[in-house]
C-alpha cells in the first residue's frame, strides 16, 4: 500500500470522526473542527461556553471515537496541585512499606478541566506546566504524560465573583480559545428530541471507534509535513505582528502565535483532505488563535468592539 | 529485510523523491516557456499592427518629415540578400515610411515583451488558473526549499495531475487578439488602397512641392513613377481651326513575310504628307527566329551546292 494511500485513509477516518461525533453533538461544526484542528496540532485548547452547551459531552464523544482515555477535573477553589498530578503514597506490600507514585487525572489522553479559573493560581500554573511540558515531576521524579495528550479548560464567561482569571501569559500556553455559543431553534429542537425521545432513553447514542492513537499520533507528524507557501506563511506572521501595532490593541500577540496559526492552519488543511495550506485556513485559525492572546485598547472597548471584531478588520488588512 | 535491500529501496526511494521534483521543476519550466510564448504572441501582433499603422500615417502624411522619401537599402543588406536568397534588389531603396514603421515596431515588440515579462510568469499562470494558484505556489516553494516530506510529494503528485488538466490558453485574451487581428486587416487594406489610389495629404495647396519635375535636377530613380509627375499638369487643349483632307490606305500585312519586304521601307519613307493624300501601313518587321532560319537554310544550300559540285568534277 503506499503513503499516498494511507494519507488518504487517514484523511477519509477523520471525517469518519466528525460523522460519529455527529450523532452525539447536533450543530457545533465549528467548534468540533477546531476542537480536532487543536487536537492534531498536538495543542491544548480554552473553551469558553455558559453550562450546559454539551462541552463535555463533545469531549467526551471526540475521546469515545478515537479510543483515547478521558478523565474530568472539576477545578475548585480548595483544589491541590497533587490532586491533579498525582501524590506519593505509602503503600503496604508484603509487610513492606514503600512510596508509590499515584498518578493524578491528568495522565489521560484527553483532559477536560472544567472551569479552570476557579483553581487557585497555584493549582493553574501545575496544571498548566504539565500541559506544556506534557510531563508531571512529583517526589524528584519526572513522568511522561500518555501521548497524545490534549487538555481541554473551560472557563464560565459569566459568574466570575470568587474566580482566579487566567493571566494572560497562562492562557498564550492554550493554542486556541474556542467559544461556544447557544444552538439555534431547530438545533436545540433535535437535540431535545436525540436526548429525550423515547427510542434512546435518555442515553447518548453509541458511537463507533474510528481512529486509534497511534493513527492521531501519525496524523499529527503528516500535520507539521503540511507544506505551506511562502507568501502564506509571511502574511499570517504579518497578521500577528499587525496585533503588536494596531491602535486597537493594547497588548498584542506573541511569536507562539505566529507558530500556532500556521500549525493550525496546517491542520486545518489536512482535516479538508488537502495538502497544502491555503489562506482560507490561515483566516478561518486567526479568531481562535488570536482572541486570548490579545488586549483590547479602552477606546477599542468603549466603541463595543470585541477581538474578534479587530481580528477580522487585521485580516482584511494584512 | 537485508541491508542490501534496505539501502536499494532507499536508493528507490531518493530516486522517487529526485523524479518528483524534477517534474515538477519541468512543469515549471514549461510554465514559463508558456509565458514567454504568449508575450510573444501578444508583442508580435502589436508591432505587426504598430508597424503598418506606422506605415500607413507616414504614407497618407507624403513622408516622414526631416527623412527623404527613400532611404537606399545598404549595400551590405543586398549582398546578404543575394548572398542568401540569390536575388538581386531591382530597386536599392525602400520608402522611409516603411523603414520607420519597422523602427517603430521593433520598438513595440521589445517594450511589449520586456513588460509582459516583468512579473513572473509562474504567477501570470496562476492568476490564469485560480483553481491551481494556490497549491502550484506552495508546490514552487517547497520545491525551491527542497522539501521531500510525504505531504510535500503528495502535493507534487497532486499539481503534477492538476496541471495535465489545466491550460495555457487562459493566458491569451482572445477577444483582444481578434479586435487586433482585424485592425491589421483593416491597415492593411487600407495601406493596399492608398497605394493603389496615391493618396497624399503632404504639401496640399503648395504646388512646388507637389513632386512634378521641371526639368534640370533629375532623380536617379529609374522604375515606376506618378505619371503626372512626368507628364506634368493636364490642360485643355484649344480647338484647331484648319480642316484638312486626309485619306488613309490599308495595306500591308506586316506579317514580315518575303512580299511584304518592302513595307518596312514604305512605312519608314511616309509620313503626313500635309495636302497629300496618307498612306496607312502596318509596321513592318522581320521575326527574329526566321531569320535565323532563312540564315540556316541559306547555310544548307551551300553546302548542298558544294557538294554537288564536288561529286560533279
Amino acid at each position: 500500500m503506499s503513503e499516498h494511500t494511507d494519507i488518504d485513509q487517514l484523511q477519509q477516518r477523520l471525517g469518519r470522526v466528525r460523522e460519529e461525533v455527529g450523532k452525539r453533538i447536533i450543530g457545533q461544526r465549528e467548534v468540533l473542527e477546531r476542537l480536532l484542528v487543536c487536537i492534531l496540532a498536538d495543542g491544548n485548547a480554552l473553551l469558553e461556553s455558559n453550562p450546559g452547551l454539551g462541552k463535555t459531552t463533545m469531549v467526551r464523544t471526540v475521546a469515545d471515537v478515537t479510543d483515547l482515555d478521558f478523565s474530568r477535573v472539576q477545578n475548585t477553589p480548595d483544589l491541590m496541585p497533587s490532586d491533579i498530578t498525582g501524590t506519593e503514597i505509602i503503600r503496604e506490600a508484603g509487610g513492606e512499606r514503600e512510596f508509590v507514585f499515584e498518578r493524578g487525572p491528568i495522565f489521560a489522553n484527553v483532559v477536560l478541566a472544567d472551569e479552570i479559573n476557579r483553581a487557585t493560581p497555584k493549582t493553574q500554573a501545575a496544571l498548566l506546566e504539565a500541559m506544556q511540558e506534557k510531563q508531571v515531576t512529583a517526589a524528584g521524579e519526572t513522568y511522561d504524560l500518555p501521548r497524545p495528550f490534549f487538555v481541554l479548560a473551560t472557563q464560565n464567561p459569566i459568574d466570575q465573583e470568587g474566580t482566579y482569571p487566567l493571566p494572560e501569559a497562562q492562557t498564550d500556553r492554550f493554542l486556541l480559545k474556542l467559544v461556544l455559543d447557544y444552538p439555534s431553534y431547530e438545533e436545540e429542537r433535535d437535540i431535545v428530541n436525540l436526548y429525550t425521545g423515547s427510542g434512546s432513553g435518555g442515553a447518548a447514542p453509541n458511537v463507533e471507534k474510528v481512529l486509534t492513537r497511534e493513527e492521531i499520533k501519525e496524523i499529527q507528524s503528516l500535520v507539521r509535513e503540511v507544506p505551506i507557501a511562502d507568501d502564506v506563511r509571511d502574511r499570517a506572521i504579518r497578521l500577528v505582528r499587525a496585533t503588536r501595532e494596531a491602535e486597537t490593541v493594547d497588548f498584542g500577540a506573541s511569536p507562539r502565535a505566529s507558530m500556532g496559526l500556521v500549525v493550525t492552519a496546517k491542520a486545518r488543511a489536512f482535516l479538508q483532505g488537502r495538502n497544502h495550506v491555503s489562506w482560507e485556513d490561515i483566516e478561518a485559525m486567526a479568531p481562535p488563535v488570536l482572541r486570548h492572546r490579545i488586549l483590547l485598547d479602552f477606546r477599542a472597548e468603549r466603541e463595543g468592539l470585541t477581538t474578534d471584531d479587530v481580528i477580522d478588520d487585521l485580516v482584511d488588512e494584512v | 529485510m537485508s541491508e542490501t535491500e534496505t539501502s536499494e529501496a532507499a536508493d528507490g526511494s531518493e530516486a522517487d523523491r529526485s523524479a518528483e521534483e524534477r517534474k515538477i521543476r519541468r512543469a515549471l519550466k514549461q510554465i514559463r516557456r508558456e509565458g514567454w510564448k504568449v508575450a510573444i504572441i501578444y508583442a508580435v501582433v502589436d508591432a505587426t499592427f504598430a508597424t503598418l499603422l506606422t506605415n500607413l500615417v507616414a504614407t497618407v502624411l507624403g513622408g516622414v518629415p526631416s527623412l527623404p522619401a527613400r532611404l537606399p537599402i545598404p549595400s551590405v543588406v543586398r549582398r546578404v540578400i543575394r548572398e542568401t536568397a540569390g536575388m538581386t534588389l531591382a530597386e536599392p531603396t525602400v520608402s522611409s515610411a516603411a523603414v520607420v514603421g519597422v523602427a517603430v515596431g521593433c520598438l513595440v515588440f521589445a517594450v511589449e515583451v520586456a513588460w509582459r515579462v516583468r512579473r513572473p510568469l509562474v504567477e501570470q499562470f496562476e492568476a490564469a488558473n485560480p483553481a491551481l494558484r494556490e497549491s502550484l505556489r506552495t508546490a514552487r516553494d517547497a520545491v525551491r526549499a527542497d522539501r521531500h516530506s510525504r505531504m510535500a510529494r503528495r502535493l507534487y503528485e497532486s499539481v503534477l495531475d492538476d496541471l495535465k488538466r489545466s491550460s495555457s490558453i487562459g493566458l491569451l485574451d482572445l477577444r483582444r487578439l481578434v479586435v487586433t487581428v482585424g485592425l491589421i486587416t483593416a491597415v492593411s487594406i487600407a495601406t493596399v488602397h492608398l497605394a493603389v489610389v496615391d493618396i497624399t495629404l503632404a504639401g496640399l495647396g503648395d504646388t512646388s512641392e507637389s513632386g512634378v519635375q521641371t526639368g534640370g535636377a533629375e532623380s536617379e530613380y529609374t522604375g515606376l513613377q506618378d505619371g503626372s509627375s512626368i507628364l506634368g499638369e493636364p490642360e485643355n487643349v484649344p480647338e484647331g481651326s484648319e480642316n484638312l483632307d486626309a485619306t488613309v490606305d490599308t495595306s500591308g500585312s506586316g506579317s514580315g513575310q518575303g512580299a511584304d519586304a518592302e513595307s518596312a521601307s514604305a512605312y519608314e519613307d511616309s509620313g503626313f504628307g500635309g495636302s497629300d493624300s496618307i498612306e496607312s501601313q502596318r509596321a513592318g518587321f522581320t521575326e527574329r527566329e526566321r531569320l535565323e532560319d532563312a540564315e540556316l537554310i541559306r547555310e544548307y544550300n551551300l553546302r548542298i551546292r558544294q557538294n554537288e559540285e564536288t561529286n560533279d568534277a
